[in-house]
């Protein structure tokens, strides 16, 4: 075609390009975790954003406002496919009612990360897993019951999650960490969790108020640990147990010593790694299939350390730009 | 004849760059008034119409000029759908019900979502469990710009009165407590969102705002408010920047968490609805603590074993779904069912509700899930407002069953349209009350969400799309017809000029002929006068059948394509020479495009005319018949070696003006060169309009892209 043929061609086109604002964009990466705006989630979300504004890659975040809604989560889901996305970052809140959709990724060749869980479907070119290192947790958990009761004593055990895979396998790793590290240390009571701080905050005064003494209470994840705590200062007769808790939520119980631990998932590095391990699957690269992230251990000594304040740096992020 | 083509093209190009800077000026004009628009402060918006309100979570509604929320749902959003604002403040009363909780109001707002963070502007909230007002950005995320603590002494359950203050990039936040006291703070986001929605917003409590006012603002109230205020923001020295870890502050916040946990302590000696079992008839009194998963009409409780419909006779505390509260009351059983009556109720505290169960009409039908709470999907068959509510009636798997609900901000029943896929969230019964004996089942609703509008299928759509394709199929046979009469009036107009020609030409020959012939018949002067009228005769024969070949030559323009005016000029040429030794040499080059028709015919016929003249007048021995298409213009040469002619003694002979006709009717360009004894040049030149060039260009490269794969 002629220079001049091609002028007014030009023209054209830039004259629509300005008025419909097109413009060539990276593909968006729909990141989905459980909640949002907690310290455990939004750490990830630091992660995920940190890594895809490398990348140029635009960020969906968003999530049900309560943890217990699988099926909220599962629409989000669903309309994020709709946007033709790059890819998804996923953190299931029910590993069998979300299964089918994170197999449906696969058959729209959507290329998807799980975290924080194993959800069933084997890692693929298209599926992998960035999980927090639960065998790890649970020896690290073990660990700290045992130091505070000296290798002897009866504990309870609240929190136990039925519907995810981490939940199980984080309990069963605990409790073999436990009988092999203070065999002294028996478990007396063992609660699956609720769908509500004050349904844990019952059970752990039930467990506590129940016919068997308790010596330390550890709860499995962030909903229990609250439970516990708050059963804790509700409590004149038990105002001193010791609760080892699962999940980073609130720094200031640890700073009071009102909790004694907790076995925290270092979600800001599952968050890069996952978007680092998305980014390869949209490039057809090969990705480790499971990749298990070490915990941070937060106690009144540590919350202080650089290495647990990088967790909790996500409320000075710029979030515009994700 | 190259100038005249680039002062076409220079036109155009003119052309199209005013109609870009027509566009972008009146794009630019449209967005200075829009902005005009947002500045000009002329809003007043109070949140007083929920129509023009959008509920994102929680539970709103209005009551005695209150805005209300009665819904721990975290991060639940109240968006006033007004233009975008610029440079405005807010200013509201703010009451919550839960310390433990924060509330506050939303500024400059776009593109909000359901979720905690999930929209794009400014919040200025208080939370008293920590003891701090805070101003931040949401993006999908919350950004902390800044921070302000305020004394323990304070009530914070009483009325508080917010005034945020927007102006360019520069915010100004003020508490008022009840006892006059006030905290505040000063905030500069250098990338600020410079227009957007307002809204209400809180999490984990119920809250009520009242005296809404959105009004303008500009530097001057910005500044006044400066003057007034503190401007020291508390940032802990710590690693940890948006958490105060200091000692006064963590007993601050422990002593909240103990009043919160204390609050949320189980009663003792409490029954689980599951284990209320007896024979028919009033039981004991017993008491339960569970959920609220029903409000009026219908209020149910539900603890972690199951739910039970609750029945009052007296007043009770206005509740909400989520509440958890104690139950004094008799069971009452009825064969399989039961349920409480003459209930006390306390309300402990205020919770989310527990997430409902997702089932189908059919599933509920079973029985399986009665008295839960549920959410069920169906179709919409009709809905009315009613003064306590709305009631809709729905479809699903040929079960029709009915939803009642409060007024709610998220229901406006006109605007749900017959057809659409419903999902509803509530607690089914089957009771005769709700049910009026016609439905199976019925859901007292507190929350309903389109999920798909009805399908284009419906009654409407299809009444629309006949009428659609009746208009269509109109228009296209009065196109139709509109083409069929063109053609008529060309087929009519073509006869005519044959006519008119055949009039001219053969008519008039044969006129002439017979005259001849007559005159030879009647000839009486001798042999010779005879054979002069039959030889004149012959002659006329002889130029008419020439006549009447050109014609029919003529007639045949049905050029499919350039190279064909060529084949066909050549093919005129050696029948003219009829066996002579003319030697024709013939040549085309470039794309072998079709020609416009006007184009097409007045090659031909001056081709034909120059090529007869050659012939016929020049007497040529070689005659060349030459076509070029170019990118810019065609051109037909016809060059012979013929005798040629004097151009000043000769000047419109020969046909000339007949070419110079055709050429200025079919706007082409025309040049006779010609030297006696040295032939003659004809030369037609037709140059490609703009749209032609371009069309050509499209159509050149789709063949370039074809000819590739060809």
């Amino acid at each position: 075609m002629s220079k001049p043929g091609l002028f007014p061609l030009c023209i054209v086109c830039l004259f629509f390009s300005a008025i419909t604002g097109c413009s060539s964009r990276q593909p968006t990466i729909i990141v989905i975790p459980r909640t949002t705006a907690t310290p455990l989630w939004e750490s990830l979300h630091l992660g995920v954003a940190e890594v895809a504004r490398g990348s140029g890659f635009h960020i969906y975040w968003n999530a049900p406002s309560d943890e217990a809604d699988p099926e909220k989560q599962l629409n989000l889901l669903a309309a994020g496919e709709n946007q033709h996305p790059g890819g998804v970052i996923f953190a299931p809140n029910d590993i069998l009612a979300l299964r089918s959709a994170v197999l449906q990724l696969e058959t729209k060749h959507i290329p998807a990360v799980i975290v924080d869980d194993e959800l069933g479907p084997l890692p693929g070119p298209l599926l992998s897993y960035v999980t927090s290192d639960e065998q790890a947790s649970g020896d690290l958990a073990a660990q700290q019951v045992a130091t505070i009761l000296r290798g002897h004593g009866a504990i309870a055990i609240i929190g136990i999650s039925g519907t995810l895979e981490s939940g199980a396998s984080r309990e069963s790793s605990f409790e073999s960490a436990l009988s092999r590290r203070a065999p002294g240390i028996h478990i007396v009571e063992r609660r699956f969790k609720g769908s509500m701080v004050a349904l844990e905050q019952k059970f752990a005064q039930e467990v506590l108020d129940g016919p068997n003494h308790i010596d330390a209470i550890v709860a499995l994840s962030d909903m229990a640990t609250r439970g516990a705590l708050y059963a804790k200062l509700a409590s004149d007769s038990h105002a001193s147990i010791p609760i080892v808790g699962f999940d980073q939520e609130s720094l200031i119980p640890i700073q009071a010593g009102a909790i004694n631990a907790v076995i925290a998932q270092d979600t800001r590095t599952i968050g890069q790694i996952a978007m680092k391990n998305l980014e390869a699957e949209m490039r057809g690269e090969k990705v480790s299939g499971t990749t298990k992230v070490p915990p941070i251990l937060l106690t009144r000594q540590t919350i202080h350390s650089p290495n647990v304040a990088r967790l909790w740096e996500f409320s000075q992020y710029r979030w515009s730009d994700q | 004849m190259k100038r005249r083509g680039s002062q076409k093209l220079a036109r155009i190009y003119v052309f199209a760059a005013a109609l870009v800077i027509a566009c972008s000026l009146t794009f630019v004009l449209e967005s200075q008034r829009s902005k005009e628009r947002m500045h000009s402060g002329s809003y007043l918006a109070t949140f007083s119409n929920p129509n023009q309100s959008q509920a994102l979570g929680g539970s709103w509604s209005l009551r005695s000029g209150e805005v209300v929320n009665t819904s721990e749902e975290r991060g639940a959003k109240l968006i006033e759908r007004h233009e975008p604002l610029s440079d405005y403040q807010v200013e509201s009363d703010v009451q919550m019900d839960d310390p433990h909780g924060d509330v506050g109001l939303i500024l400059r707002s776009g593109g909000e979502e359901e979720g905690v963070d999930s929209y794009r502007g400014y919040l200025a909230v208080i939370k008293p469990s920590q003891g701090v007002i805070e101003f931040g950005r949401a993006d999908f995320g919350w950004q902390l710009l800044a921070r302000q603590s305020f004394s323990s002494h304070v009530d914070v359950n009483d009325w508080l009165h917010f005034h945020v203050v927007a102006v360019k990039c520069e915010f100004v936040f003020v508490v008022t407590f009840a006892d006059g006291s006030s905290v505040s703070t000063t905030i500069q986001d250098p990338s600020c969102i410079i227009a957007g929605r307002t809204g209400l917003r809180s999490s984990l409590t119920s809250a009520r705002w009242r005296n809404l006012k959105i009004q303008p603002a500009g530097e001057t109230t910005l500044r006044a408010f400066q003057a007034e205020i503190q401007h020291d923001q508390i940032f802990p020295e710590s690693n940890h920047p948006d958490i105060d870890l200091t000692p006064a502050s963590v007993e601050r916040y422990m002593s909240e968490m103990q009043r919160e946990a204390l609050k949320h302590v189980f009663p003792k000696d409490i029954q689980y609805v599951s284990h209320l079992v007896g024979p028919p008839g009033r039981g004991p009194d017993v008491t339960i603590v569970g959920s609220v998963i029903s409000t009026l009409p219908l209020i149910m409780v539900q603890d972690y074993t199951g739910s039970i419909i609750v029945a009052t006779h007296g007043p009770h505390p206005p509740l909400k779904l989520g509440d958890m509260v104690e139950v004094h009351a008799t069971v009452v059983y009825e064969g399989l069912a039961r349920h409480l009556d003459d209930a006390k109720i306390r309300v402990l505290w205020s919770d989310m509700p527990s997430p409902p169960l997702a089932v189908t009409a059919s599933q509920f039908a079973d029985g399986l899930y009665r008295g839960r709470s549920i959410t069920v999907e169906g179709t919409l068959v009709s809905a009315t407002s009613r003064p306590e509510g709305y009631e809709l009636v729905l479809t699903d798997e040929n079960y029709v069953f009915l939803a009642i609900g409060p007024p709610d901000f998220r229901v406006v029943p006109r605007d749900l349209e017959p057809g659409s896929r419903l999902r509803l969230r509530g607690a089914a019964t089957i009771s005769e009350k709700f049910t009026k004996g016609i439905y199976p089942f019925a859901v007292i609703t507190d929350r309903v969400d389109v999920v798909s509008g009805p399908p284009w299928w419906s009654t409407r759509h299809l009444l629309w799309l006949s009428a659609a394709l009746i208009a269509f199929i109109a228009s296209l046979l009065i196109s139709l017809h509109l083409v069929q009469r063109w053609r008529m009036r060309s087929v009519l107009h073509e006869r005519e000029q044959l006519a008119l020609e055949i009039h001219d030409t053969l008519a008039q020959s044969f006129t002439g002929i017979g005259y001849q012939l007559q005159a030879a018949s009647q000839e009486r002067r001798g042999e010779s006068y005879v054979q002069a009228h039959i030889r004149s005769a012959l002659q006329m024969v002889k130029l008419s059948h020439k006549e009447a070949s050109g014609a029919i030559s003529s007639l045949r323009p049905q050029y499919r394509d350039a190279a064909a005016i060529v084949a066909s000029l050549k093919e005129n040429a050696e029948r003219l020479s009829d066996g002579g030794e003319l030697k024709i040499d013939d040549s085309f080059s470039g794309p072998n495009l079709t020609l416009p028709l006007a184009v097409t015919d007045a090659f031909f016929r001056i081709g034909q005319e120059a090529v007869s003249n050659a012939i016929g007048h020049g007497r040529c021995h070689t005659l060349t018949i030459r076509l070029a298409i170019g990118r810019k213009q065609s051109c037909l040469t016809v060059i012979d070696d013929g005798s040629g002619f004097d151009m000043e003694a000769v000047q419109d002979g020969l046909g000339i003006e007949g070419m110079k006709s055709r050429a200025a009717t079919a706007k082409v360009e025309f040049k006779i060169i010609s030297k006696p004894d040295e032939g003659t040049t004809v030369l037609v030149c037709s140059r490609h309009s703009a749209t032609g060039g371009l069309l050509e260009a499209a159509s050149g490269m789709l063949r370039g892209l074809r000819g590739r794969t060809i």
